[in-house]
């Protein structure tokens, strides 16, 4: 994968490699250098988009509108926040304007196009780490499966924090500053977003294997 | 401790779970700690619970690694749309 998480010792240089690029861009008009912030970044505004919105195409759209107001407005980033953070700002925002349209539809359009299984997971593989059984080698799937599903069903704000911190990896800091909150509201909705999602999960896996019952 | 009564883990209640949520990352302080941490001790239903915390933490975590990829046309697409003459 080429988007891996940066470890803190390399913030730093891609914070100074990012200016390069965007002075490039802004003062040089060198679309190349844009090209090059597309290529770096596109992948990470997609994961945010598709855990967010959960549609391929959404996440198509949302990058696509995230890299044209980029292209716009660049001239206006100050470097104050990383450009990661920049951009996912503007990805947060695509992201509320696609649910908002999106709003109207039933509620399992809101959740995940390339579900899998929806049964219960087997005991051993739901989050309480009970006992074993034979069902754990398939049950992974089922899991993540139920996880995503758990994730789309809390509100979008909580969401967006779960997404970028324990999912995508950044930081508190990066974290508050792509969602525009202090990182003290970071840590309070995370915790808040983990109870809802356990308890998300938790309640779906129960409801699962009750109709199995 | 009045305020974690014994449930099945659905019905644990929101605050008691964001304060398990802070225990993880050593954000609990003080007396909450150590009440929680006491509670923990003769409360397996809340043991239970704290490691489906942590797993789902974990689950979360192992996200990272998983291929999510946009289409492979997406990005020409993206290209010419921004950069048409």
């Amino acid at each position: 994968m080429v988007d891996k998480v940066a470890n803190s010792g390399d913030i730093e240089d891609i914070h100074r490699n990012d200016g390069m690029l965007v002075t490039r861009f802004r003062e040089q008009g060198d679309r190349t250098a844009f090209q090059e912030i597309i290529e770096k970044y596109e992948n990470r505004i997609y994961r945010f988009g598709f855990r967010m919105c959960g549609h391929r195409q959404d996440a198509e759209d949302v990058v696509q509108d995230t890299f044209i107001s980029a292209f716009r407005y660049l001239k206006d980033f100050r470097g104050e926040a990383t450009l990661l953070s920049w951009l996912l700002r503007i990805a947060s925002s695509a992201c509320i304007k696609k649910r908002r349209l999106r709003k109207n539809e039933p509620r399992q359009l809101l959740e995940f196009e390339d579900s899998g299984e929806t049964g219960a997971v087997s005991t051993a593989s739901s989050l309480s780490g009970r006992p074993s059984t034979p069902h754990d080698s398939v049950a992974g799937a089922e899991v993540r499966e139920l996880l995503r599903r758990a994730v789309a069903a809390i509100p979008a704000n909580y969401r967006a924090v779960l997404v970028l911190r324990e999912m995508e990896g950044l930081s508190g800091r990066e974290t508050a500053e792509a969602l525009g909150i202090s990182e003290g509201a970071v840590k309070v909705r995370l915790h808040r977003a983990r109870a809802m999602v356990y308890k998300a999960f938790e309640s779906m896996n129960h409801g699962a294997h009750e109709e199995e019952a | 401790m009045g305020r974690m009564k014994k449930k099945p883990d659905t019905g644990h209640c929101s605050k008691l779970l964001e304060r398990m949520s802070k225990y993880l990352d050593g954000e609990l302080k003080g007396d909450c700690c150590g009440e929680l941490e006491r509670h923990l001790e003769e409360c397996p239903e809340c043991r239970s619970t704290l490691d489906g915390m942590r797993s789902l933490a974990r689950l979360c975590r192992e996200c990272r690694d998983q291929e999510l990829r946009q289409s492979p046309e997406f990005e020409a697409q993206l290209m010419r749309m921004l950069f048409r003459e």
